[in-house]
């Protein structure tokens, strides 16, 4: 491990997979590059000098050789000088020249050099083009047989797939069901009675456009398309640092999320803002917003117990996060060495590095550091000129007071010190001296700064009142400009390991020519307005395919690409890939609307097809790629949450703002005693506190978001501990009284109480049957709680059914 | 081995078909077939191993803040012979505790665990143990995960992942720990391995998993699944769904854990006899002892990984201020791990449960920076031991130098520690991997190497 040791300590992202396969690469990789690079790259590289002339960085550099010649013959080991000067068998070369490597690390290169001196580390991009590096297409949308099937474009790419392979899809959800399915789908709550109602009765041709059109519309729909956002955005409220400290004003950042996705801020627009809001300019609210907009690069994860620990770290959970949220690119994966299978060298990675570590984020505070730091204030006047030089005047004043105050006190207390100092016949000896007796004491000192402080007093005053009504100020969690610089290649992944220093830039192989030719260089600044230009630009191969993809996934449940945050080769293909590149480029071409794009997707037969499956279905398309059929899918956390405060009747609708942190001046965390912090809620769960070193107990028990890295697909899991919390935890219990004084309130008559729950839990009302069985149920339950002595048997027996409604599929999932 | 895919519970063509089979029987003869359907796609399933190994099951106990290695397993003469000499401006200290040869080994253990001593021939030593970090959070994670900053999934998890459940009405992977480690729940965290892999911790006290107990009459609690049985049934009827068939399954899975989980804690029918092996008081529902007795009722009952935890992120083994925390801190893990060892030899569990012990990194055998009486961190020497399945016992592995600074040989870095572990549970770690963000994933990142010494 001695070889490998630095690595190890660094603790360096792994390489991927074909590495670990045996072969020449693997071996050069894992036996040769590593002693290369601890041994040798100190003097034999370009940047360090090198030695001899010889360059052992690359195969070329070993084979030109240096001043004594070609350093290697590939497969001849005894032939090579390398070889030679590694067993130190030639007294005027002997390398390494501080001691020579172990026996069998120089049988390694021996080994090496027979087999042929294999060098892996080319540009290791696979064979052949994939398709997300490809432009994206133009395509017409294909002629069908069965026009009745299709409402619009979208269904059409969807049928003539059917056609081709015989499918017949399923036949439309009933509206009950639809209802429920959109409401969930977009505003992450289940529909109110009386919005069923209104669709129900609703006989107009457009009446299912019109339920979309008001969900899209309603303030819910931003929470829930936040959640969504700020999952791929890795938000959290703490900074995962190994004490966990708060970010106080990370909120901003989330109802920044929620209010631009509420008004469907175009896609290019927000992309540019999370990215480079801060170089965006505009009026003092624009100002706010757009830098309020770069949390999204400054809520990068923190490590360790200091000030900007592990940097390298921070810059690359920012290029990770624009890498995997916005580009679907595993950029990560080109840290250490060159991407395994897409095309994107470590120099790019480096590239990208540079304009992350020329942007300053704010210091969350650690335990080293308690306070926070660096955090963005914007300053606005917001008075007339009077007010303004009437403001500096007072400020001037004021300034002028503090230096002489300054200087009193200083004096008063030399004074004093000199005085204390003297013995009482000394004293006296000295206001003898002074001719002043009555000197020898500070007081008169202490009177002037008394006096003075009593002048600057009024004069503070109005200046902080003048200030206080005509000065804005905004304190933000935000990015900033730093101190332009490129960077230099961390080789291995390590930065202490300097490779060659590479410009700033994009990565080639996703910058077609339009990009290259739209996007200036980087000149001036950091180079995040760039990076916006190029992400944003309408020929970026990923942008807009990525997004579309994503309200795809939240609609069918999986994308048309299935891996949502991986386009790169080991991600897979898409199962339409026309459809793809024609919602793309509508997308596009609607002004990057998301509203527009989801309208476009749920108007569609197919997000209307009911579950119901033939066994044709389950014989050619057992996974539903070909949508013939909907899939059910459980209510996420948030949604599920929700639902059941709903239900309960105490959802609380306000948004939520910051979280009730104690003041920063009196943060004290450590590692040994880190932030843990519940602040119970009845908001919507997007509005929850949630922690990066502990995962919120709820969230977390349901597959909730990982804050820890950007995340674009949930788990689904169904584990014991989830049927154990929705049936005995106590905070379900509570609802579930509440439930059921609501549902004995709604209505006189058992009947009207049970369509009442059954229409809030499942969006139906009961069968007769059913009408007839839970009455036995909830009376049987009723005089078993009576006899027991409970003081509301009714409501016990009602809040049993609530629990059993919460627990039951047709609650827990959309279908 | 193939890649996973991140989502299992997909439904593929034959678990449609089984699933449609279930659907249409009712009850338990209906979740009878749904077993078999999880067979194909439950992330809970095993992998196939790849290679015979005896370990089923690992207990791993962890000591929070850094477990002095030279006043405890690795013995150093030098350092008693030149305490207080200044080297490298570092003012040595001896160690506060008598080094004693023990059992036919002879293995060397300090008077600070007197019991475990006595198990000395049980145990497999590391005494060249090397940490990835100096700084708590950092260590704890890396011994953890692999990884020190970056969050990965657990070693428990993983090796949940590989054994896959042993019994589908308890958690695979369970934690028993009074209170947080550093890096709180990231040190049992599944992160990108399916969520039911992640330890679920176990919190010593009178409700040790939260949940278990119904808040309504017993009967109350049977007619509301009664009921719920019903309202599922129907649902499911007219469709075909393993999700939701498991979904509803997990109820009576949940009834399972209710049921299983009380047996687990309830420690009326153990012998005052095995109470006195691990110094348990009768009655008692918290205390390392019992957390040692629960972990073997635990591994009994075949969960795959338990984890026991002694401390938590304070107050624990980070003996800056003065070494003679260790006294105590001792006294309440010693006779217990030695019992815990002692009962799982004579009821046979030792064969195929691997027991380890570590801590995140070791201390220093020099004065620490500030206190006379304390020692600092130290990442580049500790100790770890192993006992049971498939180790080598009686044997000491590697050596530090004369004072404990450094591995002199056989240095064991973190990953070849998680290699070795994986390879008892039988797994190359090289193949033990997970698909993620583009890539296979594994325990130990690109490094790792068995450390064949400690195999038996």
């Amino acid at each position: 491990m001695a070889a490998r040791s630095l690595s190890l300590l660094l603790g360096l992202l792994p390489l991927p997979g074909p590495l670990q396969e045996d072969g020449p690469a693997s071996f050069f990789e894992t036996r040769i590059l590593p002693v290369l690079e601890e041994r040798c790259f100190d003097c034999h590289t370009r940047d360090a000098g090198m030695a001899g002339d010889l360059l052992v960085d690359s195969l070329a550099g070993l084979l030109e050789g240096g001043e004594r010649g070609p350093a290697l013959v590939p497969g001849d080991p005894e032939a090579s000088l390398l070889l030679r000067a590694l067993r130190y068998e030639d007294p005027d070369v002997e390398m390494p020249p501080d001691e020579p490597l172990a026996p069998e690390v120089v049988d390694d290169f021996a080994e090496w050099i027979r087999t042929g001196a294999h060098w892996a580390a080319e540009p290791a991009a696979g064979d052949g083009p994939w398709w997300s590096f490809e432009p994206m297409a133009n395509p017409e949308p294909p002629p069908v047989q069965r026009g009745d099937l299709c409402d619009g474009d979208v269904d059409r790419f969807l049928q003539a797939r059917l056609e081709a392979v015989g499918l017949e899809p399923a036949p439309a959800a009933d509206r009950r069901t639809l209802l429920r399915r959109v409401t969930l789908d977009l505003t992450g709550l289940p529909p109110t009675a009386a919005e069923l109602d209104d669709f129900l009765a609703d006989g107009r041709e457009d009446a299912w456009e019109r339920v979309v059109d008001r969900l899209l519309a309603s303030p819910a729909y931003g929470e829930a398309a936040a959640r969504r956002w700020l999952d791929l955005a890795r938000y959290a409220d703490t900074a995962g640092d190994a004490s966990d400290y708060p970010i106080e004003d990370a909120w901003r950042y989330r109802n920044y999320v929620i209010e631009s996705l509420r008004a469907d801020k175009p896609y290019d627009r927000f992309l540019r803002e999370q990215v480079a809001g801060d170089l965006l300019g505009g009026t003092p609210e624009e100002r706010v917003e757009r830098t309020t907009a770069t949390g999204f690069l400054a809520l990068a994860r923190r490590y360790g117990v200091g000030r900007d620990q592990d940097r390298h770290l921070i810059v690359g959970d920012m290029i990770d996060t624009v890498g995997r949220a916005v580009l679907a690119e595993t950029l990560a994966c080109a840290r250490c060495h060159d991407h395994k299978v897409d095309p994107i060298r470590t120099e790019e990675y480096y590239a990208l590095y540079g304009i992350f570590a020329s942007t300053r984020v704010p210091f969350p505070g650690s335990e080293n550091e308690k306070a926070p730091e660096r955090l963005v204030v914007l300053e606005f006047d917001q008075g007339s000129p009077a007010e303004a030089r009437r403001r500096d005047e007072l400020a001037y004043l004021v300034g002028g007071f503090d230096r002489e105050l300054a200087r009193a006190k200083a004096g008063a207390e030399e004074a004093g010190a000199w005085l204390d100092a003297l013995s009482a016949a000394e004293r006296g000896a000295a206001a003898q001296l002074l001719g002043r007796p009555a000197q020898a004491s500070r007081e008169p000192l202490d009177a002037r700064v008394a006096a003075l402080e009593a002048r600057r007093a009024p004069i503070a005053k109005a200046h902080a009142e003048l200030d206080g009504r005509t000065m804005r100020r905004e304190r933000l969690f935000a990015a900033a400009e730093g101190k332009p610089k490129d960077s230099h290649v961390h080789r291995g992944g390590a930065p202490g390991r300097r490779g060659p220093v590479v410009p700033r830039g994009f990565p080639a192989a996703l910058t077609p020519p339009a990009v290259a030719r739209d996007v200036s260089a980087i000149e001036r600044g950091s180079g995040r307005r760039e990076l916006a230009d190029w992400l944003v630009h309408p020929e970026n191969p990923r942008t807009a395919r990525v997004l579309v993809n994503r309200i795809w996934q939240q609609h069918f449940g999986s994308g048309l690409v299935a891996t949502p945050s991986d386009f790169g080769r080991l991600g897979a293909a898409p199962s339409h890939p026309e459809l793809l590149d024609w919602l793309a480029r509508s997308f596009v071409a609607d002004g990057w609307s998301q509203k527009a794009l989801h309208r476009k997707i749920l108007l569609s037969q197919a997000y209307r097809r009911s579950w119901e499956t033939t066994a044709e279905m389950a014989e050619l398309d057992p996974e539903n790629r070909l949508l013939a059929r909907f899939s059910p899918r459980r209510l996420r956390a948030e949604e599920l949450r929700d639902a059941i405060l709903l239900l309960a009747d105490t959802l609380d609708r306000a948004p939520g703002g910051a979280h009730p942190f104690p003041p920063s001046s009196k943060w004290w965390w450590t590692q040994h005693r880190p932030v843990r912090a519940d602040y119970p809620t009845h908001k919507r769960s997007v509005y929850l506190m949630v922690q990066r070193l502990r995962r919120h107990p709820f969230l977390g028990l349901f597959d909730g978001p990982d804050t820890n890295a950007s995340w674009g697909a949930r788990g689904e899991t169904t584990v014991p501990a989830q049927a154990l919390w929705l049936r005995n935890s106590e905070w379900v219990h509570e609802r579930s009284r509440e439930m059921a004084r609501a549902w004995l309130g709604a209505a006189p008559d058992e009947a009207g109480r049970l369509d009442t729950a059954f229409l809030a839990a499942y969006g139906r009302p009961a069968s007769n049957a059913e009408r007839e069985e839970l009455a036995a149920w909830l009376e049987s339950e009723r005089k078993a709680y009576d006899v027991e002595g409970s003081e509301d048997p009714t409501l016990d027996a009602w809040a049993g059914l609530a629990r059993v409604l919460l627990a039951s599929n047709e609650f827990l999932y959309l279908s | 081995m193939t890649p996973q895919s991140p989502r299992p519970s997909r439904t593929t063509r034959r678990s449609f078909l089984a699933g449609a089979a279930a659907s249409t029987l009712a009850g338990h003869a209906g979740a009878r077939t749904l077993e078999d359907l999880l067979g194909t796609t439950d992330p809970l399933a095993p992998r196939a191993p790849h290679h015979r190994a005896r370990a089923r099951r690992v207990i791993f106990v962890f000591l929070p803040g850094g477990l002095s290695h030279v006043d405890s397993f690795d013995p150093k003469p030098r350092l008693v012979a030149d305490h207080d000499k200044e080297v490298d401006g570092q003012r040595l200290m001896r160690p506060r505790w008598e080094f004693k040869p023990r059992g036919e080994s002879g293995m060397e253990i300090s008077e600070l665990f007197p019991h475990l001593a006595q198990r000395a021939d049980e145990l497999c030593m590391v005494r060249s143990m090397v940490a990835q970090h100096g700084n708590h959070a950092q260590a704890t994670r890396g011994m953890h995960t692999g990884s020190t900053a970056v969050v990965r999934p657990s070693l428990g998890a993983w090796v949940s992942y590989g054994l896959g459940s042993g019994n589908p009405n308890l958690p695979s992977f369970a934690v028993i720990a009074p209170k947080l480690p550093y890096a709180g729940e990231q040190v049992w965290g599944a992160d990108f391995l399916p969520a039911c892999h992640q330890g679920v911790r176990i919190v010593p006290g009178p409700t040790p998993l939260p949940n278990l107990a119904p808040r309504v009459g017993e009967e109350h609690a049977a007619r509301e699944l009664g009921l719920l049985e019903r309202l599922n049934r129907r649902h499911l009827a007219a469709r075909a769904s393993s999700d939701l068939e498991a979904r509803a399954r997990s109820f009576h899975l949940a009834e399972g854990m209710r049921r299983e989980a009380p047996e687990i804690f309830d420690l009326s029918r153990e012998s005052d006899a095995t109470l006195e092996l691990y110094g348990l008081k009768r009655g008692a529902t918290d205390g390392f002892a019992w957390q040692c007795l629960v972990a073997r009722r635990l591994i009994e009952r075949d969960v795959r990984f338990v984890e026991l935890i002694d401390v938590g992120s304070s107050n624990n083994w980070d003996a800056h201020g003065n070494m003679d925390t260790h006294k105590k801190l001792a006294r309440n893990i010693d006779r217990p791990l030695a019992g815990l060892l002692s009962d799982l030899r004579r009821r046979g569990l030792l064969e195929d449960t691997l027991v380890v012990c570590t801590t995140e990194f070791g201390r220093s055998p020099h004065r620490d920076k500030k206190n006379k009486n304390g020692r600092g961190h130290h990442p580049k020497a500790f100790s770890s031991w192993l006992a049971g399945a498939g180790v080598r016992a009686g044997h000491v592995h590697g050596a530090t130098d004369e004072y404990g600074y450094r591995p002199a040989e056989g240095a064991v870095g973190i990953h070849d520690f998680h290699a070795t572990l994986l390879h008892l549970c039988g797994f190359d770690h090289e193949r033990l991997t997970f698909r993620h963000a583009g890539r296979d994933f594994r325990l130990t990142d690109v490094e790792g190497e068995v450390v064949h010494g400690v195999l038996a």
